[in-house]
C-alpha cells in the first residue's frame, strides 16, 4: 500500500531544555498516538548540555517511539541524517514484517539466515523508497546564535543527501520561538528544496524555549487536514497573540 | 557468558570486548573447537544481514588465500536476550589496533604498506561494481609486528551508482565541498588519500569552507617521500580512477624503502667484515712476528 510508504516524523533541534508553554514530552506522546515519530537530537556547546535538557531530549525521543541523539554543531547534518537512516530502516522492516505475517504467517526473524539474506536487497530498496515527512522543529532560542552558521551548513548537507534518496522526502522548519516570543513561525513544506540553509539565515535568533508548542504545532503540519480542524484553530489562536 | 546460536547451534565464550562500530559491538569470542574468532553482535537485522552478504561475496570472491586486508567470515545467526532478538557475524579474528592510534606515527614504508593492502581490497570491490564507503582509520585495524590490516566495516557497501548512506565528514568528499555521496570508485580512493595524508602529517581536522585546497596544499608541502606525495595529492583532486594506477607504486614504494635499509645492513656488514679482517691479519702479523 501507498500511504504505507509514507513516513511521518518530527525532528525536535535543541541545545536546552524548554521554559515556555505546554511540556514536550507530553506534547511528543500526544504525536505518538497520532502515528508520527517524534526523534530528538541535543545540540552540545562545547560538548556539554546541562542534564535537565539532556534528560528533556531523551524523554521527547523515548515516548515519541523515535531516534535521540546527542552531537557537535557542526556535526548535525550527518546526525539528522542518520537519524532519518535508521528510521527508515526500522520502517521498511515494520511494512516488511507485516506483509510476511500476512502472506506466511510468520515474521522476518522467524526466517533462517540464509532465507533473510535473500530478502535484504528488498528490504533496503523499500528503505530508499519509503516517502518522508519530516518537520525539523528548531530551537533558535538565545543560546543558539553562536551554532547559526554550522546549522546552515548541516542543514544544506543534509537536504543533499535526502535529495539522493528515491522516495519523495517533504520537509518543513518549524522554528521556536516565533518573531513574537512566544508560539512559533511555520517555514512552509519544502520539496527537495537545497535553499533551506538560506532560509535558516533569514531567521532571527533569541527568546524563550517554548519546546512544546513548537512540537504541537509540527504535529498540526504533519496531520491530515480533516484530523486537525479543530486543533489547528487553536494554534492560530496561539500564534497570532 | 557462552552465546548459542539458535540456527547453526554453535557455542561461543565471550572473552572480552574488542570495540564499538556504528552498528553493533565487537566481541572476541572462543568458538566450540578452541579456536579465537570475532563476534560482531547488533540489533539492526537489515544491516548486519547485508555486512554479512557483503562478506561472504567477497569470501567467495577472492578465495581463501587472496582475502588479504577481509577478514574471512564464517556465519550469521541470532540469540535472544530480554526479549530483544540480536543477530551476530562470526569472522577471524584480527589482531592489531585501530589504525587512528597510528595517525602521524608511521614511516613511508608502512604507509606504504597499508596503503597497498587496502588498495587491493579496494581493487576487489570495485571490480564486483560494489563500492566500500565508509574508509575512515578507526575500520582499519593494524598490526605494527606483521604490518598487516584488516578493514572490518562492510555496513556501508554499497552498489556502484547508489547513494551512500554511512560516511564520516572528514572522509567524505561531499563533506569536502569535493563531489556527491553516489557511489563510485573515486569516493574510495579520495578517502584512502585522506587517510594516507594522516598517516603521514597527524591526524585530520573537518573540513571549513575552502578546506580542500588547503588541506591538498598542506599534503603538498608536508609528505616529504615524493610519490606517496604524488598519489596523496592525485587521491584528493579524484584524478585517480582506478585502484590498479596506484597499486603498483606502493608497491614499489616499498621496495625502495626496502631496499634503502637492506643498503644500509650491507654497509655495516661490510665495514665491520672489513675491520675484522684486518684486525685478523694485524693478530697473524703479531704472531709471526
Amino acid at each position: 500500500m501507498l500511504s504505507e510508504k509514507v513516513l511521518k516524523q518530527i525532528i525536535v533541534i535543541t541545545d536546552g531544555h524548554s521554559n515556555q508553554g505546554r511540556d514536550p514530552i507530553d506534547a511528543a506522546r500526544e504525536a505518538k498516538e497520532y502515528g508520527i515519530t517524534v526523534n530528538a537530537v541535543g545540540v552540545l556547546d562545547t560538548g556539554w548540555m546541562g542534564s535537565r535538557g539532556r534528560q528533556e531530549v531523551e524523554g521527547i525521543a523515548h515516548v515519541g517511539g523515535g531516534v535521540c541523539q546527542f552531537t557537535a554543531a557542526e556535526d548535525l547534518g550527518q546526525t539528522i541524517y542518520t537519524v532519518t537512516t535508521q528510521l527508515t530502516r526500522s520502517y521498511s522492516q515494520l511494512i516488511f514484517n507485516r506483509q510476511l505475517r500476512q502472506k506466511t504467517g510468520a515474521g522476518l526473524t522467524s526466517l533462517s539466515p540464509a532465507q533473510r539474506a535473500a530478502l535484504v536487497p528488498l528490504l533496503m530498496k523499500l528503505e530508499e523508497e519509503i516517502e518522508m515527512d519530516v518537520v525539523l522543529v528548531l530551537d533558535t532560542s538565545g543560546s543558539m546564535i553562536k551554532k547559526k552558521l554550522a546549522l546552515e551548513e548541516s542543514l544544506a548537507e543534509m537536504m543533499i543527501c535526502l535529495g539522493h534518496r528515491m522516495g519523495t522526502v517533504k520537509l518543513a522548519i518549524v522554528q521556536f520561538p516565533g518573531p513574537a516570543g512566544n508560539g512559533c513561525l511555520i517555514k512552509p513544506w519544502q520539496l527537495n528544496n537545497a535553499r533551506t540553509s538560506l532560509i535558516l539565515r533569514a531567521v532571527t535568533f533569541g527568546g524563550p524555549t517554548p519546546t512544546g508548542p513548537a512540537i504541537e504545532a509540527a504535529v498540526t503540519l504533519l496531520l491530515p487536514d480533516e484530523a486537525v480542524v479543530s486543533r489547528r484553530a487553536d494554534y492560530e489562536v496561539g500564534t497570532v497573540v | 557468558m557462552i552465546i548459542t546460536g539458535r540456527w547453526e547451534r554453535n557455542s561461543y565464550t565471550v572473552i572480552r570486548s574488542l570495540g564499538q562500530g556504528g552498528t553493533g559491538k565487537v566481541y572476541l569470542v572462543r568458538a566450540g573447537d578452541g579456536s579465537l574468532r570475532a563476534m560482531k553482535v547488533s540489533a539492526d537485522l537489515t544491516g548486519i544481514t547485508h555486512e554479512h552478504r557483503m562478506l561472504t561475496f567477497l569470501n567467495r570472491r577472492a578465495g581463501p588465500n587472496r582475502l588479504g586486508a577481509i577478514p574471512r567470515v564464517y556465519e550469521l545467526d541470532d540469540f535472544q536476550e530480554g526479549g530483544t532478538v540480536y543477530h551476530y557475524i562470526i569472522t577471524q579474528y584480527c589482531p592489531g589496533k585501530n589504525l587512528s592510534k597510528y595517525m602521524g606515527r608511521l614511516g613511508n614504508g608502512d604507509a606504504a604498506a597499508i596503503g597497498l593492502q587496502i588498495i587491493e581490497s579496494l581493487e576487489l570491490l570495485h571490480s564486483s561494481g560494489l563500492i566500500l564507503g565508509d574508509l575512515k582509520p578507526s575500520n582499519v585495524l593494524y598490526e605494527p609486528r606483521t604490518k598487516r590490516v584488516f578493514i572490518i566495516d562492510y555496513g556501508s557497501v554499497s552498489v556502484k551508482g547508489q547513494n551512500l548512506k554511512q560516511y564520516t565528514p572528514g572522509y567524505d568528499r561531499a563533506s569536502w565541498g569535493a563531489g556527491s555521496r553516489i557511489a563510485d570508485e573515486k569516493f574510495d580512493i579520495f578517502a584512502l588519500g585522506v587517510l594516507l595524508a594522516g598517516l603521514l602529517l597527524g591526524e585530520v581536522r573537518r573540513p571549513q569552507g575552502d578546506g580542500l585546497a588547503k588541506f591538498v596544499n598542506q599534503a603538498a608541502t608536508g609528505i616529504r617521500h615524493a610519490k606517496l606525495r604524488d598519489i596523496v595529492i592525485r587521491a584528493l583532486r579524484q584524478d585517480i580512477s582506478e585502484c590498479g594506477e596506484i597499486a603498483g607504486v606502493f608497491s614499489d614504494i616499498m621496495t625502495d624503502t626496502a631496499g634503502c635499509e637492506s643498503r644500509e645492513t650491507g654497509l655495516f656488514v661490510g665495514v665491520v667484515g672489513a675491520a675484522s679482517v684486518l684486525a685478523f691479519i694485524f693478530s697473524l702479523a703479531y704472531y709471526y712476528q
